[in-house]
């Protein structure tokens, strides 16, 4: 869907860490993919409320991120860093 | 099984005043696409804050549709109330729930919202705290992985054992139930989701069939499954065991255009 994610071609590169940038540009993606806009319309300082991501696609995209960064993700910390930068830095500290 | 009135004519007007009872739980049907001059209208109940809500949306579509959910829910608690629709406060619990700030509490009057796509379900008690949800019917990205996050070894194997067709309204069946019941205690999906399991087929004072003591006290909820229309699931969740009356209206584009 986005080429930042992970396909069955670069898996060697799926299992190295991953940026806050590099984050970030995945769920700036994901987030344009999920309400049909372009990506350059999303601020990553923008609370998440603002792009109405539902609880479902919310816990979908932890799921989808846990994947791609090969890593568990707390499925409500999504909630704890309410924009895309704080969560894309939050999660690039995660060991 | 409740099943939710699609009409072309809003209740609101049926009554001057509205009134619950303790054994009642009221639904409110809200369709959220509206047109324009409608919208228009509903933006002049909300309050600074909400009317900020809306300048942030990124989609048009998603600003009207929380200008038409978030005004209605006024105009409806306000016939309860008996006061004008801009005059109700609203505060957060702590996770999130709104609730009617605590001067407004005379009258025990409890309720909770949900929306997906172009529907909204406001559900209304008295006394008892109440949480609903509502979800369409579509695609899950990453079924598999969805249904291992959020449901039990006894759900997953309900919901991957139907027919291929139907397995995201299963999910989504169980879904809607946990949420509507996290939302009665005011967690929503702050609690994880599978640490609750839901067992579809019990009577609704019977369906939480374990809760892993994520809440310590009271955690005993009565929940009906909510039929709003074609492509839709949902709950709705009571707190205690007492068996409610569920009555079901329409609110279809407001007052001035009933």
């Amino acid at each position: 869907m986005t080429d930042v994610q992970p396909s069955n071609s670069d898996s060697a590169e799926s299992s190295s860490p991953k940026s806050a940038e590099d984050i970030q540009q995945w769920i700036v993606n994901f987030v344009s993919e999920e309400i049909s806009v372009s990506p350059d319309s999303v601020d990553i300082s923008a609370p998440f409320e603002n792009f109405s991501i539902d609880s479902a696609a919310a816990i979908g995209m932890t799921g989808d991120l846990e994947q791609w960064l090969d890593k568990r993700i707390d499925p409500t910390a999504v909630y704890d860093y309410p924009t895309i930068e704080e969560f894309a830095e939050y999660l690039a500290a995660q060991k | 099984m409740i099943r939710l009135r699609g009409q072309s004519k809003s209740d609101i007007q049926r009554r001057a005043s509205w009134l619950i009872e303790d054994d009642q739980l009221h639904l409110w049907r809200i369709g959220l696409d509206e047109p324009a001059d409608v919208v228009d209208g509903l933006y002049k109940l909300l309050n600074e804050e909400e009317q900020e809500r809306v300048a942030g949306f990124l989609v048009d579509q998603q600003a009207s549709r929380f200008t038409v959910c978030r005004a209605t829910v006024r105009q409806i608690l306000s016939s309860y109330l008996g006061c004008d629709p801009q005059k109700i406060e609203f505060e957060k619990g702590e996770f999130g729930k709104p609730h009617l700030r605590a001067k407004w509490r005379k009258q025990p009057l409890k309720f909770n919202i949900t929306h997906s796509a172009d529907l909204g379900v406001l559900a209304i008690t008295k006394n008892c705290e109440v949480g609903v949800d509502v979800e369409r019917i579509r695609t899950i990205r990453g079924l598999p992985r969805m249904v291992e996050r959020c449901l039990v070894r006894t759900e997953q194997d309900d919901v991957m054992n139907s027919d291929v067709n139907h397995r995201g309204r299963e999910f989504l069946r169980f879904w809607t139930h946990k949420e509507a019941y996290l939302k009665t205690y005011g967690v929503g999906i702050r609690q994880p989701m599978d640490k609750v399991t839901i067992d579809l087929a019990a009577p609704p004072s019977q369906r939480v069939v374990n809760h892993s003591d994520v809440f310590p006290d009271e955690t005993k909820a009565y929940i009906s499954e909510v039929w709003p229309g074609d492509d839709y699931v949902g709950a709705v969740s009571v707190a205690g065991t007492t068996e409610f009356a569920i009555e079901t209206f329409s609110w279809v584009g407001g007052r001035e255009h009933a």
